[in-house]
């Protein structure tokens, strides 16, 4: 089981509920996933439909809810962010995102180091999104991180794991969970972040805008079912040359040897 | 008088406090978070939040995101 600040978790999927076509059918996929743990942010009341809530269809009993501070382009803007996070959730769960460029929207992480400083002080629980940079990540855990989430490739591109030997390297040497986020766009892909060995995978995209949104997030259930198991398995070493994995003695053509 | 909400300039009568505002712009108050002035108020402080000229009220609420 998961273990993140002193809560478990059965499901090791983690799911983002931004971008699905309605609120029923997102309803419907984090049934389908078996998530315990959403993401959602924070943003402006629309004033000429105050009425759009995404909090009235969503469980509270079933599901741990992690605001994230997306929007934030620095430290400063990410707190303010997380303080008003805190009070809308009611709970002191955090994911630290900080994203100065649009383009790209990769994290800074000198920003997210000085936010997760302050926000630990001040008792959040938090999960800072970074670039999959081991020596950050163990940067963050040392100063109180619950958990570390680098990124497989920028969030929404679907580019599976591109940083996959440095998210090797983070799982290798973190003490606090590791979340795969961003860039998964398949089941394959979450299956190998499973399969390295990382503690879970936070999913919102590949889900949301699939042509099935429900039937994509059993699918990513199994996957990360899968790839968990095939880790606690013990997965075979990859190796150049071919080994062969019928018996090598015994083999027929020896009673053909005449041939020869 | 003119008072900003969530960066958008508004007439209110004078004298009005956070409760009317929000009642005056049909808004739910229980998943909301309100800024005055950059600074958060609790519920139980709205009906006491009087606002003056130039004000800036920020209503934010969560929603879907990754």
């Amino acid at each position: 089981m998961l273990t993140i600040a002193g809560t478990s978790f059965v499901s090791r999927l983690f799911v983002g509920t931004g971008k699905f076509p309605s609120a029923g059918i997102m309803k419907q996929a984090l049934e389908a996933s078996g998530t315990q743990m959403v993401t959602v942010a924070l943003r402006r009341v629309d004033l000429d439909n105050p009425e759009d809530d995404i909090m009235r269809v969503l469980d509270k009993d079933r599901y741990t809810f992690l605001p994230n501070t997306s929007g934030a382009r620095n430290a400063d803007e990410a707190i303010r962010l997380a303080r008003l996070a805190r009070t809308a959730s009611g709970s002191n769960w955090l994911k630290l995102e900080v994203t100065p460029d649009p383009r790209t929207l990769l994290p800074d992480p000198v920003e997210t180091l000085l936010a997760t400083e302050t926000l630990v002080k001040d008792g959040f629980i938090v999960l800072p999104y970074i670039n999959a940079d081991p020596i950050l990540a163990l940067r963050l855990q040392d100063i109180g991180a619950a958990a570390v989430m680098p990124l497989g490739a920028p969030i929404g591109t679907n580019q599976g794991l591109l940083t996959r030997f440095q998210i090797e390297i983070i799982i290798e040497q973190a003490c606090v969970p590791v979340v795969v986020d961003a860039g998964i766009g398949a089941p394959s892909h979450a299956s190998l972040a499973m399969e390295l060995g990382a503690d879970a995978v936070l999913v919102n995209t590949a889900i949301s805008i699939a042509g099935d949104p429900v039937a994509m997030a059993s699918a990513f259930a199994k996957a990360v079912e899968a790839g968990r198991s095939a880790y606690l398995a013990g997965m075979g070493k990859v190796t150049t040359n071919a080994q062969a994995s019928s018996p090598e003695s015994g083999q027929l053509m020896d009673d053909l040897s005449f041939l020869s | 008088m003119n008072i900003t909400i969530n960066g958008e300039q508004k007439t209110v009568p004078d004298h009005i406090t956070v409760t009317e505002v929000l009642e005056l712009f049909k808004i739910v108050t229980a998943t909301i978070v309100v800024e005055h002035n950059g600074a958060i108020i609790q519920p139980d402080s709205y009906a006491g939040s009087y606002l003056a000229e130039g004000d800036r009220l920020e209503f934010i609420r969560l929603v879907g995101g990754g």
